[in-house]
């Protein structure tokens, strides 16, 4: 025996063995540097020497735990966010940015004076010409707001009233992975937090049974790849990044016991496991114990949850008629917007839904009808379903691409064909619910839907606008991590108060 | 001027500390003295020299302290002297009346004048002197007397305007500001970082590192850079323990540097002034704004603290809590659904919550069982501004009882039993903007009612 057993000394039996293949030698050099130098941290400041720690019991059930990051700043009115996140890039041309004079100068050359020798991309770059093309599709208002609405959204043109639509939407970035990196977490290059994590890290859990973040994808759907880090935590703790759902039998995978496993002493089993890792967290304090022991606990806890919110077997036939037919085909773009719904009406705070295949280089008013086909009625049963539960004045609804497409056509020009190629300078998303300004209609673009003439509103803005209806100032929230603070909007952002109600 | 080094700082700042031990020698050896006059008891007599010696030695330190806390240049230099000298003689007298005390010195021409008490009694007077210098140095020269009963004259008083335009802006918007989060330390007496406030003239000439802002560019203001630091930053201002700049006196200060270039003279009528600027402006002088749309800002009512052991309680007892607004003791509560199985245990539960009635701003007791009855615990809740009641067996006679919620602007009823005969009730409820009423007994001809209170409210019946 030798003394640093003491210190290490639990009252189990079982872990009293492990304990006693600690020799001196191991002992002195696992601790001593390490605890040596956590406590000179805390003498130093003994707050701060855990600043970048999660608050591990915040999970805990019963419990009031103030939020110690001192949020919200100021009231919110937002409570929970439902992104209905359209990847490949929405062309804003054909759906909402009704640009009429442009009729006219179908197949002109794009005057050199709007596209200012901007950079395009490798796709589009070396065509000799860039044919205008404008928009085949038949566009009219609708509502008492008057918004713009092509054919392609016949349902979400009924309830345009309820949407706030931003036209100057601007990001800094061509291409898909950059441009979808930087919309979901502030950056183009990997490894920031995204937005969903931030909003876990910052505000905690409303329903401890399930994750803060979900996030479902639209099956059978191709298109530019999805990863995980779209939804991961960058390096906030580990248990705020997204979890994704699944269509089929298994919503959440290795969730469900393992065959001729009947689950009876898994309390037990995660009890004493907790007790291991506790022995683990008083040596190295290595937060990510922590984290993992949270995801232990989450993931016992969702093997009752998600099996209870997933089933779809109480929804009535009228919702799922709202939402269209294929509401009743799991993992289809309608059935995760049902989904979705009841997520945030078990206070999940963020659902993000991704649904591929807005990328209509080629062929687009032939791609984009058919998105719209599997997604509009969805959308627009999201809003109703919403509203009439009383949820639409605390759920943020936010639908939008990581860019939009360009006026000329990519490739060959026909009187009812044409392609569009990625255009980062100017595309459309709208927001409803929360906070933001129903039948309300934001930004100008020119007669080319090409620059901003009015308004603009950067990516960095729409961040710092969507934390501020949370509550949260952005400049406010952030985070220490290899020796700099970092935050959603990094040094950027403004709050568009023109947007809020 | 030269910075001195951060480890002749770090021993400065400890003068505040010691400079109490002289005072309290200096004081017991003048009360032994008394003693010693009326009541001869030596073991009090022998004392003195002890007391003497330690107050001496002591007052050394300080000024040694003193000396090295003087070179931060934080203070006026007038001031400074003052203090710095009377310490001085304050401490060359200690040592003197020890020395005279303890024989070591005779002056033949004083003994007749008692020089141990009149040397005290000088000793005493010397560190009031000292001390109420040192006192004016770290408060400012008016601290001591600001609230006295016969100082009335101080107050600067501003006339009262009729509108928001004829109001120059740095007197009525910005000097307020800097008065109440700045000038403790940079004023006539106390000067930190080299930098005074109190005189336009000294605020435009900076700090000791140039001045503080550039007048049409807030970006290259230091004074603007410094507020927005994080609170942790070394160069934060106002510095740790000090009241922080809110946002609004933040951007008014930013307007005054960007639009009114910094002048001091200026009105809000000569400047361009957006209406948000004009809203904050308006909340500041007390003044009402007519025209321009309101800012965001939803009033928050006061409430009393919650003490966290009872927060804990009513978590235990199955409520989820969440304060709005940091620091607010203003609660968001809510009731996961089937907590309250039977309706014999609702009253039970929610009574409860009566202990924090007036914290609740919102307050969700969706499918939960509650009765009609119930609702007469909730109609306690005088703050109310949201109530979700969904999926309740409640009915038109629960609705009478939510009448004193006059704060309530959304309500949620949908899925319960109310009906038609809601309607003028909640017509009373005078902040009311929006009811859901999505399957209850309501239906589309029933709207409007008729009643003109309740054209103002939206009622969502919900697609189907």
């Amino acid at each position: 025996m030798c003394n640093g057993h003491d210190t290490l000394k639990s009252n189990n039996k079982d872990l009293q063995e492990v304990e006693k293949q600690w020799d001196r030698r191991n002992f002195l050099t696992k601790t001593s540097l390490g605890l040596g130098a956590l406590a000179f941290g805390s003498l130093l400041n003994s707050e701060k020497a855990w600043s970048n720690l999660s608050n591990p019991g915040a999970t805990t059930t019963n419990s009031f735990i103030k939020n110690h990051l001192g949020l919200p700043h100021h009231l919110p009115k937002a409570k929970r966010i439902i992104y209905l996140f359209q990847s490949g890039g929405p062309s804003q041309l054909d759906l909402w940015d009704y640009k009429p004079k442009i009729k006219d100068m179908f197949g002109q050359d794009l005057p050199e004076s709007v596209r200012q020798g901007q950079r395009l991309t490798a796709m589009s770059a070396l065509q000799e010409n860039f044919p205008i093309a404008p928009s085949i599709m038949d566009f009219k208002q609708y509502g008492e707001s008057r918004a713009w609405v092509s054919e392609l959204m016949p349902y979400t043109s009924e309830i345009v009233d309820d949407l706030c639509f931003i036209k100057s939407m601007q990001t800094d970035q061509i291409n898909h992975d950059p441009a979808i990196t930087f919309m979901q977490t502030g950056n183009q290059l990997p490894g920031r937090p995204s937005m969903g994590a931030w909003l876990s890290y910052g505000l905690g859990s409303d329903n401890e049974n399930l994750p803060t973040f979900i996030t479902l994808i639209t099956k059978n759907m191709t298109g530019q790849p999805l990863y995980s880090r779209l939804w991961g935590n960058g390096f906030l703790p580990t248990e705020h990044q997204g979890v994704q759902f699944r269509s089929g039998k298994d919503p959440v995978l290795y969730l469900s016991d393992p065959e001729n496993y009947d689950g009876n002493d898994r309390r037990k089993m995660l009890d004493y496991l907790g007790k291991l890792n506790d022995v683990q967290h008083d040596t190295y304090g290595d937060p990510e114990i922590q984290a993992r022991m949270a995801q232990y606990e989450m993931a016992f806890r969702m093997q009752t949850s998600v099996p209870e919110v997933t089933d779809m077997s109480d929804e009535p036939d009228y919702i799922f008629d709202l939402y269209g037919e294929d509401s009743r085909d799991p993992g289809t773009y309608a059935a995760n917007c049902l989904m979705a719904r009841k997520l945030l009406e078990k206070d999940v705070k963020f659902v993000q839904l991704y649904h591929q295949g807005w990328d209509q280089h080629i062929g687009c008013p032939e791609g984009i009808r058919a998105q719209c086909k599997r997604t509009d009625q969805a959308n627009a049963a999201l809003i109703k379903d919403l509203k009439q539960r009383g949820m639409l004045e605390d759920t943020l609804v936010v639908w939008g691409g990581e860019f939009g497409r360009t006026v000329y056509s990519q490739g060959q020009l026909t009187q009812n064909d044409y392609g569009r190629d990625h255009h980062p300078k100017a595309f459309t998303m709208w927001m409803a619910g929360a906070g933001v300004k129903p039948g309300f209609t934001y930004g100008e673009t020119d007669d080319f839907s090409y620059n901003v003439v009015k308004d603009p509103v950067h990516v960095h803005d729409f961040h710092a606008t969507l934390m501020h209806l949370f509550g949260i100032d952005h400049e406010r929230l952030t985070f220490k991590h290899q020796g700099r603070r970092f935050r959603l909007t990094d040094v950027h952002g403004h709050v568009v108060k023109d947007l809020l109600s | 001027m030269q910075e001195a080094p951060d480890f002749v700082l770090f021993l400065g700042r400890f003068h505040p500390l010691v400079v109490h031990l002289p005072i309290g020698f200096l004081l017991f050896a003048f009360l032994l003295e008394i003693l010693a006059k009326f009541q001869k008891n030596k073991a009090l007599t022998a004392a003195i020299p002890l007391a003497l010696l330690s107050g001496a030695i002591s007052a050394l330190v300080a000024c040694i302290l003193g000396y090295l806390l003087s070179l931060s240049g934080d203070y006026e230099a007038n001031m400074l002297d003052r203090h710095f000298w009377v310490g001085i003689g304050t401490t060359v007298m200690a040592f003197l009346a020890w020395a005279i005390r303890m024989d070591k010195i005779k002056i033949p021409a004083l003994q007749k004048l008692k020089p141990n008490m009149a040397l005290l009694t000088l000793l005493v007077i010397l560190i009031g002197v000292t001390g109420h210098y040192g006192g004016n140095l770290t408060h400012g020269s008016d601290y001591l007397v600001k609230y006295a009963p016969f100082n009335s004259s101080t107050k600067k008083e501003l006339p009262q305007l009729a509108s928001l335009e004829e109001a120059q802006i740095y007197p009525y918007l910005v000097e307020p500001i800097l008065a109440q989060k700045c000038m403790s330390c940079h004023n006539a007496s106390k000067q930190k970082g080299g930098l005074a406030m109190h005189t336009p003239t000294l605020l435009a000439k900076g700090g000791k590192n140039g001045p503080i802002f550039s007048a049409g560019s807030s970006a290259e203001s230091e004074l603007i850079r410094r507020v927005h630091l994080p609170e942790t930053h070394e160069e934060f201002m106002p510095p740790e323990g000090k009241t922080a700049l809110t946002e609004e006196e933040i951007s008014l200060l930013t307007y005054w540097i960007d639009h009114a270039d910094a002048d001091f003279e200026t009105t809000i009528a000569n400047v361009e002034t957006s209406e948000e600027i004009k809203q904050i402006a308006a909340n500041t002088m007390a003044l009402d704004f007519e025209g321009g749309k309101a800012m965001a800002t939803t009033k928050l009512p006061e409430a009393a603290t919650v003490s966290p052991e009872l927060l804990h309680e009513l978590s235990v007892a199955g409520f989820r809590i969440r304060e709005l607004v940091i620091g607010s003791s203003l609660f968001d509560v809510s009731l996961p659904p089937n907590t309250i199985s039977s309706n014999e245990t609702a009253k039970q539960i929610l009574e409860q919550l009566v202990l924090i009635k007036a914290n609740i701003i919102r307050l969700d007791l969706s499918e939960n069982n509650i009765t009609n009855d119930d609702l007469a615990i909730v109609s306690q809740f005088s703050n109310l501004q949201k109530l979700q009641l969904e999926k309740n067996p409640i009915g038109d006679q629960g609705i009478v009882q939510l009448m004193p919620l006059k704060q309530l602007e959304s309500i949620n009823l949908y899925g319960t039993n109310i009906g038609r005969a809601s309607l003028p009730h909640l017509s009373q409820l005078s902040s009311l903007k929006t009811v859901y009423a999505w399957q209850t007994n309501l239906k589309p001809a029933d709207i409007p009612f008729g009643d003109k209170n309740l054209t103002e409210v939206k009622i969502v019946l919900g697609a189907l």
